[in-house]
């Protein structure tokens, strides 16, 4: 069980930039993908997360589905409350990790439960807490997101993106901005997320980081079967 | 000082036709031009190309003209205001488009990624608009939206051309009464009480817009 997406075709500008593409995540496993800029492994990511659309192909997390393939060869599209469902099953930590600047630590964490009537304020400050300790920063759930570092800001990220209990969380560049022990230190966190059977997905071009840390790693040269 | 005292009811009267000119549009223009912002980025070609033309107009012209044209203009076609709406009809139609243009600007200033992280949380976007969208919006335009507050507490004057008994012009008719430029300085000073009131309410609400 876990993500599956089959025959993912993209394209922009009429060029492919997914073709017929079959890809899964297990839970607990952790996929590296790796390739040169501009080869789309961004784009699969943000397929996934329903920033772009899918031209063709289905996209599922256990039987939650995003989209299906039509007789035709297109990516038919489930209603707006199935992909509200097939949403909260996936999580995603930008690389420049997109913290709310307005919002405390905690205020980011708890805003998206509370505004999908998800759990009671109570849950998910409970919820927070527990992330945030397990992100070692719990002294700072009440300061806002640009008084802390850069690592401290990416783990406030990844805390409020593990708030609904994502099956699949995907991380764009976690290393982009760090040193050599800070990466390894993130690559270490997230094995400990994968350990508690979230499948992890990791766009990256540290080569040597997508070795260390991932049980698959995945080129992007295979995007285009 | 005997001027000073006697002048003072005719200039405090002035003051009132300004401060009541000054806080209606205040009121009304800072959330229409939000609403213009908003439509003007988020609405189809067609609607944001009348709004261009729109700001183009209201920004192009001298609001002393605008002014002339709504009042002694537009009963030629049969809209008639009273002097008071006419004042407060041209500067609603005018200030608006220099907020909508400040706030517009604060809107694209958000980077997109803010609203791309508002939708892979599953936030509703009214919700994401409201909680997380306007807060930074308002941020960033404070201070502009401050200089035009500032400038519009003595654009007021201008109403002087439709007859109106505002603070410049009772301070003008006391200068001839009296063939004296101690008005004019009096009224120069309370210009700058008013404008430095305003000054200070608009830091207090910067800084509690800090975060």
């Amino acid at each position: 069980m876990g993500l599956k997406a089959t025959n993912l075709t993209k394209q922009f500008n009429r060029i492919d930039v997914l073709r017929n593409f079959d890809f899964t995540i297990e839970a607990g496993e952790i996929v590296t993908l790796v390739g040169k800029s501009g080869t789309g492994k961004t784009t699969l990511m943000r397929v996934l997360n329903q920033l772009e659309k899918a031209d063709n192909g289905t996209v599922a997390i256990d039987d939650h589905y995003l989209c299906r393939e039509t007789p035709e060869g297109k990516a038919e599209y489930v209603s707006k409350k199935e992909r509200m469902t097939y949403n909260n099953q996936i999580g995603m930590v930008f690389q420049d990790y997109q913290l709310f600047p307005n919002l405390t630590v905690m205020k980011n964490c708890i805003e998206a439960p509370l505004d999908q009537k998800l759990m009671t304020k109570e849950q998910a400050v409970e919820k927070a807490e527990q992330l945030l300790t397990q992100m070692g920063i719990l002294d700072k759930k009440d300061v806002y997101p640009s008084t802390l570092s850069g690592g401290q800001q990416q783990r406030a990220a990844i805390a409020r993106s593990m708030m609904l209990n994502p099956k699949i969380l995907c991380f764009d560049e976690p290393t982009s901005a760090l040193d050599r022990d800070s990466s390894n230190e993130v690559g270490k966190m997230i094995q400990s997320i994968a350990l508690s059977g979230t499948g992890i997905l990791i766009v990256t071009h540290d080569i040597e980081f997508a070795e260390t840390f991932g049980t698959r790693v995945v080129s992007s040269d295979e995007f285009l079967s | 000082m005997d001027l000073i005292a006697e002048i003072t009811p005719n200039l405090l009267d002035g003051l009132k036709t300004t401060l009541l000119l000054f806080l209606i549009i205040v009121i009304v223009t800072i959330p229409l031009g939000f609403l213009i912002a908003c439509i003007r980025v988020y609405a189809p070609k067609w609607i944001t190309w009348i709004i261009q033309v729109y700001i183009y107009i209201m920004r192009g012209t001298p609001l002393l003209l605008q002014l002339m044209v709504v009042f002694f203009g537009l009963p030629l076609v049969g809209i008639t205001f009273d002097r008071f709406s006419a004042a407060v009809f041209t500067f609603t139609i005018n200030y608006a488009a220099y907020y909508a243009e400040i706030f517009r600007g604060g809107i694209l200033s958000i980077p997109k990624g803010q609203f791309e992280a508002i939708r892979v949380l599953g936030i509703g976007k009214i919700n994401g608009f409201r909680k997380i969208i306007i807060p930074q919006v308002m941020r960033v335009v404070l201070p502009s939206v401050g200089n035009e507050v500032i400038a519009l507490v003595k654009d007021t004057s201008l109403i002087y051309i439709l007859g109106i008994g505002e603070l410049l012009r009772a301070g003008q008719i006391a200068a001839n009464t009296y063939a004296s430029l101690v008005p004019y300085a009096a009224v120069g000073v309370i210009y700058l009480v008013v404008t430095g009131l305003v000054t200070l309410l608009l830091n207090a609400i910067e800084k509690k817009a800090n975060y």
